[in-house]
């Protein structure tokens, strides 16, 4: 097979970067985002959506200008900032950590909800299949983008039939049913506190390698992928709200498009959502998991993490940062609340977009306004999440700044440590 | 490509087909719960104009009624003041129940609430349900709910101004004990899955072995029964007052 053929299509990118986006994202935030924004629900998909399209715009520019994958970890190397890039590497790897945790807990909801099932056995399902990943990606089998490809393609089918659905059936009551309307300056908040649904598209400049021409069609491939991804979420607000009512979004927000099928199609729409669900949020746990797994391994490889992470099974798989990292996503799942989750994530990669939007601006000679215009909003939309964090759960938002404050602080002091014994072990041979 | 054409265009027949123009009433009901021996008087409002009126006592849950879909202006009156007013939004096809805690206070404004409880309902909206340092408030419970064949559910509302957080077991003689959540003020727990044997509900302080309250409830199959644990007038904090309502299922 020639090289040509094995690499990536504008097709096949196109199909990866929207249901990387989708396969968990609008699974779970629907209804988190409902109880805040309420009627204004679609325009804090659009808000958050207008830091997605730039973020995409400055993640292409800049891996097109350095040509090499690795997302905003190489960004900050290549502009000589290798301090920023370890501290940041860490922070993204704990972003995808509470994303893929936020997967497999949408994933155990979904499933469990499906068979009436407790809330032991949506914890065993959610384990389940983070262990069923760690299993198959050990065994060298994790990244399957073929089937990847058709399982995203037809869950944005059924997301967007039954957002189209909805709309076909216009009942603006359903908007604010059983709960009260909103301002509209409520969508800033609905939209900070759901961020990470849009997170997604970035895994696709680690796989820069493998696209088909990319200085030509990585740009317009991502950028109309984003922007499609962004109109779906704002129809299947829209849609799937005024299917289901607000009230019941809100009240089953871990399932809610699974209310909202069934509510349309019954049983059937039931069955199809919650197929759609678990292929997609399985599918999403998988790619999160391979790429984290490989960009702890390129960051150890670098000395910014622990040669611990470094280490590769006989198939080429780097095995101990897979299982770190799925064990601890899974743990997370099976003790998280939802919302605590999806924030934290949401909180990691505003910040993560914020300075790869920086970055694009430093580096570009034109159109500097469009990675200014993701800072703008970028750090809106980041005030107000740390204003919701600090009123609605202090001790969420205490743990996060533990968290950073450990990685500024203890990442120097860990990897000083391991260049010591290094150093040490040279001087004795 | 005709085929792809031929496809969207089966697509949105199919969709288009599906539409239905009939609108739904929601079911509605309402729950007196506010610390008071006075009449309350709950109106629901529609551009102006009175649409409905219901003169309520303290422990009082009507039966549900049919309701439009709309957005109200409900307001709620106490010996003639306005206490609390509130657009609320009635879906199509809804079951809800409205409650209305709190204790009033003397000479309180309309709606008045804490900077913590404003605060609060910026940044949370719906989800904001907190104490609001025990001054009246309302809200609209979903009492849409899910279960299997053969299974009822069981959920409880802590509406006890001043009353510490709260633990509740169901237990039957046929079935094993539920552990049902541990609620503070005014919170409502999930829904639990009980079997159709009678079950015997007893509330404690969290804690303690206070017991506060105790019920025996038939259950009926595909029914959500709702326990709100209100103050007992003369017994306050020794013994809790429990007001169940139940909903038959009526699927999404």
């Amino acid at each position: 097979m020639s090289e040509s053929s094995s690499k990536l299509s504008p097709i096949a990118v196109w199909a990866l970067a929207a249901g990387g986006m989708v396969g968990g994202g609008i699974y779970t935030v629907l209804g988190v985002v409902i109880a805040v924004s309420a009627q204004w629900t679609w325009l804090a998909f659009i808000l958050t959506g207008l830091i997605a399209i730039p973020s995409a715009y400055s993640y292409v520019f800049l891996t097109n200008k350095f040509h090499e994958e690795g997302g905003a970890f190489v960004f900050l190397e290549k502009v000589n900032d290798k301090k920023m890039a370890g501290n940041l590497s860490w922070l993204l790897i704990i972003g995808y950590i509470l994303t893929i945790s936020v997967y497999a807990y949408a994933f155990g909801h979904y499933l469990s909800f499906a068979f009436h099932g407790n809330p032991l056995l949506m914890r065993l399902l959610a384990a389940g299949i983070v262990i069923g990943l760690i299993l198959l990606n050990l065994a060298g089998v994790g990244k399957l983008t073929n089937v990847e490809i058709i399982i995203v393609s037809v869950n944005l089918i059924i997301l967007l039939a039954l957002g189209v659905y909805g709309v076909i059936n216009w009942d603006a009551s359903q908007l604010t049913a059983g709960i009260s309307p909103r301002p509209v300056w409520s969508s800033l908040f609905g939209g900070a506190a759901i961020f990470m649904a849009y997170e997604g598209f970035q895994l696709l400049t680690y796989e820069y390698d493998k696209i088909g021409n990319p200085e030509k069609s990585f740009m317009p491939t991502l950028m109309s992928a984003v922007i499609f991804v962004v109109l779906l979420y704002a129809t299947v607000a829209l849609g799937a709200t005024m299917i289901g009512g607000a009230t019941s979004m809100i009240s089953f927000k871990e399932i809610a498009l699974s209310i909202a099928a069934e509510t349309a199609f019954g049983k059937t729409g039931l069955i199809v959502m919650t197929v759609a669900a678990g292929f997609a949020t399985a599918a999403a746990i998988n790619s999160t998991l391979f790429s984290t797994a490989n960009l702890a391994k390129r960051i150890a490889s670098q000395d910014e993490l622990p040669s611990w992470f470094n280490h590769t099974n006989k198939n080429d798989v780097p095995d101990r940062s897979i299982i770190f990292i799925g064990i601890l996503a899974g743990v997370l799942a099976i003790v998280g609340s939802l919302s605590s989750l999806v924030e934290a994530a949401s909180l990691a990669f505003l910040f993560t977009f914020g300075i790869v939007n920086w970055i694009a601006y430093r580096e570009s000679d034109k159109r500097k306004w469009i990675p200014l215009m993701g800072i703008i909003i970028g750090s809106l939309v980041g005030l107000a999440l740390i204003f919701r964090l600090v009123i609605s759960k202090p001790l969420a938002l205490g743990g996060i700044l533990g968290l950073v404050l450990l990685i500024i602080l203890g990442r120097p002091y860990l990897l000083r440590k391991k260049e010591k014994s290094s150093k040490s072990e040279q001087n004795e041979n | 490509m005709r085929i792809r054409i031929f496809l969207l265009l089966s697509m949105a027949f199919l969709l288009s087909g599906c539409t239905s123009t009939s609108k739904k009433p929601s079911q509605l009901r309402i729950g007196q719960f506010l610390f008071t021996k006075d009449s309350v008087e709950v109106s629901f409002k529609k551009h102006g104009e009175l649409i409905s009126k219901h003169n309520l006592s303290y422990g009082d849950l009507t039966n549900y009624s049919e309701i439009e879909s709309a957005v109200y202006d409900v307001e709620v009156s106490l010996n003639n003041a306005l206490l609390l007013k509130k657009k609320m939004g009635i879906g199509t096809g809804g079951v809800y129940t409205l409650i209305i805690n709190g204790i009033p206070q003397k000479d309180m404004k309309t709606n008045q609430k804490t900077n913590n409880m404003k605060l609060h309902e910026i940044v949370e909206g719906e989800e904001a349900i907190y104490a609001n340092g025990n001054l009246p408030q309302m809200r609209i419970l979903n009492d849409e709910f899910e279960c299997g064949k053969k299974e009822s559910k069981i959920r409880w509302v802590h509406l006890s101004p001043g009353v510490e957080e709260i633990s509740a077991k169901a237990y039957s003689e046929k079935s094993k004990t539920t552990s049902l959540s541990a609620l503070t003020y005014p919170k409502i727990s999930k829904d639990f899955a009980v079997n159709l044997h009678q079950q015997e509900v007893k509330w404690e302080l969290k804690g303690s072995k206070v017991q506060v309250s105790k019920r025996s409830i038939p259950i009926e199959d595909q029914y959500l029964y709702t326990c709100f644990l209100l103050p007992d007038e003369g017994k306050y904090l020794d013994s809790l007052k429990v007001v169940i309502g139940e909903t038959r299922k009526k699927g999404f």
